[in-house]
């Protein structure tokens, strides 16, 4: 391991003075699963004490909600009718402030742990915050996206831009002081693109930028992700059967226990009982990937009617059972999705794209000249993130030199809502 | 009754407004994927499911009536009352759901359970002010979970083929038989407490009770149609309904 660990100790104000990093999973993989426990969880209570106004039921009314907008007045199929508008979520001050967007990983939703999680933070330190899904996940792809074919980064951050200056619109651009960006995992990267369209475009000029746990080149992370499940089972029924040997694990423990239903740590007391070994860790990472982008390959595949792997010319109706699709859809592995559909899709729209091209575009080393010299954007990452190789790591360093921060473990993801990595977040945004 | 029966027409009626249909896209896939003869993921998460086309077409009409009708009043309830007065409404009608509880717990033989749910039921009815106030839950003695179709299923009844059923979603044969069992021993207030009012106040009166008794249930269910975000969701939903069913029976 020649890999410097920068891990500086940042924003240690007197409370924190001169503590060691304390994340509990040293594992990657128990990171990446488990995340954090709500016991290392920040405290939002030391943003701001909840004071007497907080104990107002009525105070609170009408800053979280959960918006809805039409981008694209288009014909939606039958099935996914529910997706004609993209969801967000919206968290406001009453006053004029600043404007944090946080954009959520692959496959995963503007509601998901992280983001809410975040959200609540920052809104109490006096940010709007606006969450967004990924344009990965369904909802995104039926109604932000352009092309309605997704994991294509300039494409897709279009998208986003778009949807993100409507949202600002209907905010109202009066109220809003300043703007910020974070993302994680795909969101993180997407970010960093974001903010280099933003140079040309000069709708929202950022003032920061924060990329959490993202990949430096989307191909070469979707392939490691890839592989944790090729690489760990034989055939697919090998996959089913450990994913049914963890459910059969999960029953036995919540038959037994008197706990009436399924909380946060019930997995993470399963773990504590009988160690749920690393390969199965592996293949549940693994697992939770395909099955995201199994809804994500149909998903697109319906509203296009390329007839990938809905027959062209097949409408679905709504009383037809969909588990022969699941099925086909579960065997679509990120490199055969953009093997066998996004690049012929590409080539299609623009016969001079290359396979070559096409996954260059998607890497952060093709914007490298650019967030060389933005101060305004960082990364925080951990020295074990599994979709990280050591290539990408001395990309990150050579690129972002002292905007890089190292944290010495956490996987992918896993430690985002750990206190001390939250309060670096606070510390970047309101510095 | 009436004002039900007119909301599902208007909902049918909704669903037939002719909308611009869906067209496929010029771009045609090199590769088609092929569907298999016979799904093999799924069948170690395989429910039986022979009424599969019924139940997805009424998963569907159940995700619109939330949508359009159901969830707007209840957001509104939720917008317009404190969330004091809304744990309120809540603990009121949990309170009556303790005497089905507790003839369930009698009648598969737990006296743990049955005197747990009788020392709610009359320890929130008197100090907890006719059920207002949950004083036991609080005090750390949560509602026990047990239903006439978990009883059944305690006795050996089989859960029949899965069922979504209007309305109240996700069900089984004999669970949607345990649900009516249920709710016949369930008492509602508007039974007894407007029996000095005339014919007219009283119909009015039993109405908002039902109406409110409607909106906090779907105040209390977390579960939101699509909220997984995934297509498959009928699946998953299936599954994990099944699954916890199964679960709770032996517990």
């Amino acid at each position: 391991m020649h890999r410097v660990v920068l891990f500086c100790l940042f924003a240690l104000t007197a409370a924190f003075s001169a503590q060691a990093y304390d994340y509990p999973f040293t594992n990657p993989y128990e990171a990446t699963v488990f995340g954090t426990l709500p016991r290392d969880e920040f405290d939002l209570s030391s943003v701001r004490p909840a004071g007497f106004s907080d104990l107002n039921p009525l105070r609170d009314l009408g800053v979280v909600r959960s918006r809805e907008m039409l981008l694209h007045d288009r014909p939606v199929p039958e099935i996914l009718w529910y997706d004609d508008t993209l969801q967000y979520t919206l968290a406001q001050q009453r006053d004029k402030a600043p404007l944090l967007f946080i954009l959520a990983g692959t496959g995963s939703s503007h509601e998901s742990a992280t983001c809410s999680f975040l959200q609540r933070v920052f809104h109490r330190a006096g940010f709007h915050v606006v969450t967004l899904s990924s344009p990965t996940y369904p909802n995104f792809v039926v109604s932000a996206s352009a092309t309605q074919v997704p994991g294509y980064i300039p494409h897709d951050v279009a998208d986003l831009y778009q949807a993100m200056d409507a949202i600002a619109d209907q905010l109202g651009r009066d109220r809003i002081s300043s703007f910020h960006l974070a993302g994680y995992s795909l969101g993180g990267t997407q970010a960093a693109f974001l903010a280099e369209l933003d140079t040309r475009e000069g709708r929202f000029g950022f003032e920061k930028v924060l990329l959490l746990n993202p990949a430096v080149n989307l191909m070469t992370s979707a392939i490691r992700l890839d592989h944790l499940l090729s690489d760990n089972v034989a055939d697919r029924s090998e996959a089913a059967r450990t994913v049914a040997g963890l459910v059969r694990q999960l029953s036995e423990a919540y038959r037994s226990s008197d706990q009436v239903n399924f909380g946060d740590e019930f997995l993470f007391a399963l773990h504590r009982n009988r160690t749920i070994s690393e390969k199965e860790l592996k293949i549940l990472i693994g697992v939770a990937f395909r099955l995201s982008l199994a809804s994500m390959v149909f998903t697109s595949d319906t509203c296009t009617g390329a007839g990938y792997i809905v027959p062209r010319g097949h409408r679905i109706v709504k009383d037809e059972s969909l588990a022969p699709y699941l099925d086909s859809a579960v065997g679509v592995s990120f490199e055969d999705y953009v093997r066998e559909y996004l690049l012929p899709f590409l080539q299609f729209q623009d016969p001079a794209i290359t396979p070559e091209k096409a996954v260059a575009a998607c890497s952060l080393e093709a914007i490298g000249p650019f967030l060389r010299g933005a101060e305004g954007v960082a990364v925080m990452t951990n020295a074990d993130d599994p979709i990280l190789t050591p290539e990408n790591f001395a990309f990150l360093e050579r690129t972002f030199g002292p905007r890089l921060t190292v944290f010495p473990v956490g996987g992918h993801c896993g430690n985002l809502r750990f206190r001390d990595n939250v309060a670096a977040m606070l510390d970047f945004f309101r510095k | 009754m009436r004002v039900l029966l007119l909301v599902l027409l208007l909902v049918l009626a909704s669903g037939c407004a002719t909308t611009p249909e869906h067209q496929p896209g010029p771009f045609q896939a090199p590769v088609h994927r092929g569907l298999p003869e016979d799904p093999e993921v799924e069948r170690l998460f395989l429910v039986e499911d022979p009424w599969e086309g019924f139940n997805r077409w009424m998963y569907h009409f159940n995700a619109q009536l939330d949508r359009y009708v159901y969830l707007p009043v209840v957001h509104f309830y939720e917008a317009v009352l404190p969330d004091s007065v809304q744990q309120g409404v809540s603990n009121v009608f949990n309170n009556f759901k303790e005497i089905p509880i507790f003839v369930n717990s009698v009648l598969q033989g737990n006296p743990k359970k049955a005197s747990v749910s009788l020392g709610r039921f009359v320890f929130n009815t008197t100090i907890g002010l006719g059920g207002l106030i949950d004083v036991l839950g609080k005090g750390g003695i949560p509602q026990e979970n047990e239903d006439f179709g978990q009883t059944l299923g305690a006795w050996g009844v089989p859960p029949g083929p899965y069922l979504v059923l209007p309305v109240l979603g996700p069900s089984g044969l004999r669970d949607a038989g345990g649900t009516a069992f249920d709710a016949v021993l369930t008492l509602n207030p508007a039974d007894f407490v407007f029996d000095g009012m005339g014919w007219a106040a009283r119909g009015t009166a039993t109405t908002a009770v039902y109406g409110l008794k409607a909106v906090d249930a779907r105040h209390q269910v977390k579960f939101r149609y699509y909220e997984t975000g995934s297509p498959f969701e009928y699946q998953l939903v299936r599954f994990v309904y099944t699954k916890k069913r199964e679960l709770d029976i032996d517990k």
